[in-house]
């Protein structure tokens, strides 16, 4: 173990993982490219390097992607991957007060402190860990989407019922195209393009992008830029002082993003989105969530940072991939011969505790290259609109095409940013309707699964037959529960008005 | 009903200042509307296989009792306080903000539509040269030449990073095949 974990520190793996850092910032900081795409376009590279080298720079890209892809996030309210999603809900407003540097720093640093808590649970608690995540079945995975599914609560805006609509027009989209049977075309009109279905990831640059997009258009005339920034010194010395003085809220977010990343199949999408409620749920003010609060930003980076590291877990324990990246990292290791899993374990542990130990130095890679180019990012932000906006869209359109080379996507991309951008007018806030597209591949799978499980016994053996599908459940009807308590007062105030506000 | 001449007023003065002026109560009714003729198209394809349709039919469920509350809610809302009742329909449409977002819908609808003909570089070239033109307060030829500089060098650098690093596909078009 200790020599495996020394490898990590050379020299050499140090560069590779500063090249990983590198490739994932880019990779990251583009809508549509995905940490999944860029593994597995780097994957090449490392077919010339010793397997610890390469691995290396693989979860460097995967961990700093984790990072970068709250840059546009942050900057113009489009998540670089669908993990970045709940990043935007405070990242963007704290842009809009001129604090764009603030919410790059805290995102870098939150990056540092999810990776290195999920790479050292990795090196600490792997084998235990590992075969926990085995326990999860189609029950366990559908309470943990509808667990997630109640962060409407606090994303829907003003209204909970178009909150929970918008979700419902989400997972109805994402309905489209082949059942998860695969015997039947839903929705698809008798056109052929249709069956494929909506990729999540064009949709959800099109949820976000193209509304973002328009709205700078028509508020061109008052702002020529999106918002102003002003180099300010010591901000980086401010954000963390600011963090560490949050030290229940840091580990919380880990906690959660370790957790939640170590299931197969969960991944950081769900691990920031859980991770960003929960921090809304335990905060004592939390009216500030989405109007630009620091704590919405690192709660949900520090959930998808922690959650890569720990989805190795599985991975080198058992052979199960913990999330997409992971797959590819296992493609990897079987094309040289690697088998992950038990065999790994007991055969290349050193080789596992290198990767351990290179994951958990990506976040500190990340954090000095984040902080170091946070000037320069948020600079960005005062770019004209009308270079911005055009931008914006060239790299939507690149982002949907790239996913799987489908033209179709692009235009699903641009129909459904122009149909939520319509929406948003009607009180229908972006991100629940983001939500259900990003959840929808997870609840349904799981409902469908769970639900031929119970042909064999009942339904509710089935759903509840376990004390951890209990305890889900219960987790999931208290959140609803609370979500209803806290919107009480708010829907008091206001029918009092007799105006409902709108997005 | 004591509130009514006050959030008249208001509402008047809102919808002379917003960009959209339709009131709360429309935006529900409109909104309302909307997720019953969604789940009006979702019930029309329904199949009858209960594990392929099953997650539809209860997603569907919530649209129509969410857009049945949404007009409900809203037309006593019409009838008991009658606001919200008159939207105007030519002015929103006369507006310039308006009239931005439907010409800027249609710029990139043509934009993608392009790609297929000439291809994602020249189509990206004229759209980034055109949407700032079209998106600039003062409109030079001046600023026209500063545009597509700047154009050709974003495609340059996009090109770059996605053809030749990363060998990300792109649409290609008929006539040149880029």
């Amino acid at each position: 173990m200790l020599h495996g974990l020394a490898a990590a520190i050379s020299p050499e793996s140090l560069m590779w993982i500063s090249v990983g850092v590198l490739a994932g910032m880019v990779i990251g900081a583009l809508p549509g490219l995905t940490a999944t795409m860029g593994v597995a376009l780097l994957v090449p590279f490392t077919f010339d390097l010793p397997p610890a080298d390469g691995l290396a720079m693989l979860g460097a890209l995967y961990v700093c992607a984790m990072f970068s892809d709250s840059i546009p996030a942050v900057l113009v309210n489009t998540p670089g991957t669908p993990a970045a999603m709940t990043t935007a809900f405070d990242g963007f407003p704290m842009t809009k007060q001129g604090k764009a540097q603030h919410a790059i720093v805290a995102s870098a640093f939150s990056a540092m402190f999810g990776a290195v808590f999920g790479g050292l649970t990795f090196i600490a608690l792997a084998g235990p860990l590992g075969s926990v995540a085995l326990q999860f079945g189609p029950p366990e995975y559908f309470w943990i989407g509808i667990f997630a599914v109640t962060i409407i609560g606090s994303m829907a805006g003003d209204s909970l019922l178009k909150g929970v609509a918008g979700a419902a027009i989400g997972m109805l989209v994402s309905t489209i195209g082949l059942s998860p049977t695969g015997e039947v075309a839903r929705y698809t009109f008798g056109a052929p393009a249709l069956r494929g279905g909506v990729s999540y990831v064009a949709a959800l640059i099109g949820v976000f992008a193209i509304p973002q997009a328009i709205s700078m258009v028509t508020d061109r005339y008052r702002h020529n830029v999106v918002a102003e920034y002003h180099t300010k010194p010591g901000v980086i010395r401010e954000v963390l002082r600011e963090l560490i003085s949050k030290p229940f809220h840091l580990l919380r977010s880990a906690v959660i993003g370790t957790g939640i990343g170590i299931l197969p199949g969960a991944g950081s999408v769900v691990a920031a989105l859980v991770s960003y409620n929960e921090a809304v749920r335990w905060a004592r003010d939390r009216s500030k969530f989405g109007k630009g609060d620091i704590r919405g930003v690192t709660a949900s980076e520090i959930g998808n940072n922690a959650a890569a590291p720990a989805s190795m877990i599985p991975l080198m324990t058992l052979g199960v991939p913990g999330s997409a990246p992971a797959a590819v990292i296992a493609g990897t290791l079987l094309m040289r011969g690697l088998n992950p899993g038990p065999n790994l374990f007991a055969g290349h542990v050193a080789l596992i505790y290198t990767f351990a130990g290179a994951l958990t130095l990506s976040g500190i890679v990340t954090y000095i290259f984040g902080s170091v180019l946070s000037p320069l990012i948020a600079r960005m932000i005062s770019t004209p609109v009308k270079i911005l906006v055009p931008i914006v869209v060239f790299l939507s359109v690149i982002g949907a095409f790239a996913i799987r080379n489908n033209i179709v996507d692009v235009y699903w991309m641009l129909g459904l940013g122009i149909f939520t951008y319509l929406m948003s007018k009607l009180g229908f806030h972006p991100g629940p309707i983001g939500l259900g597209l990003i959840l929808a591949p997870i609840v349904e799978p799981a409902l469908v699964q769970a639900m031929d499980m119970s042909r064999a016994s009942s339904v509710a053996h089935v759903f509840l037959g376990s004390p951890l599908d209990i305890i889900i459940a219960a987790l999931s009807l208290l959140s609803v529960g609370w979500v209803l308590w806290t919107r009480r007062p708010q829907k008091k105030k206001s029918d009092g008005g007799g105006q409902e506000a709108s997005a | 009903m004591m509130r009514s001449t006050e959030e008249v007023k208001d509402t008047d003065e809102d919808r002379n200042k917003a960009a959209v002026p339709v009131s709360s109560a429309a935006k529900d009714f409109i909104g309302g509307i909307v997720l019953l003729a969604i789940a009006a198209v979702s019930f029309s394809q329904m199949g009858s296989k209960l594990a392929d349709w099953i997650y539809p039919r209860i997603l569907t469920y919530i649209l129509v009792v969410g857009g049945a509350v949404l007009v409900i809610r809203s037309s006593v809302r019409f009838v008991l306080h009658r606001h919200g009742g008159q939207v105007d329909v030519a002015g929103f449409f006369r507006q310039r903000v308006v009239r931005d977002v439907l010409l800027f819908i249609l710029g990139i609808l043509v934009y993608v539509l392009l790609q297929r003909i000439i291809g994602f570089w020249v189509s990206s070239v004229l759209m980034l040269t055109g949407l700032p033109y079209f998106l600039s307060v003062k409109r030079t030829p001046k600023e026209l030449v500063l545009e597509l500089i700047i154009a050709i060098l974003v495609c340059a650098v996009a090109y770059f990073i996605f053809a030749v690093f990363f060998l990300v596909p792109l649409p290609t078009g008929i006539l040149f095949g880029v």
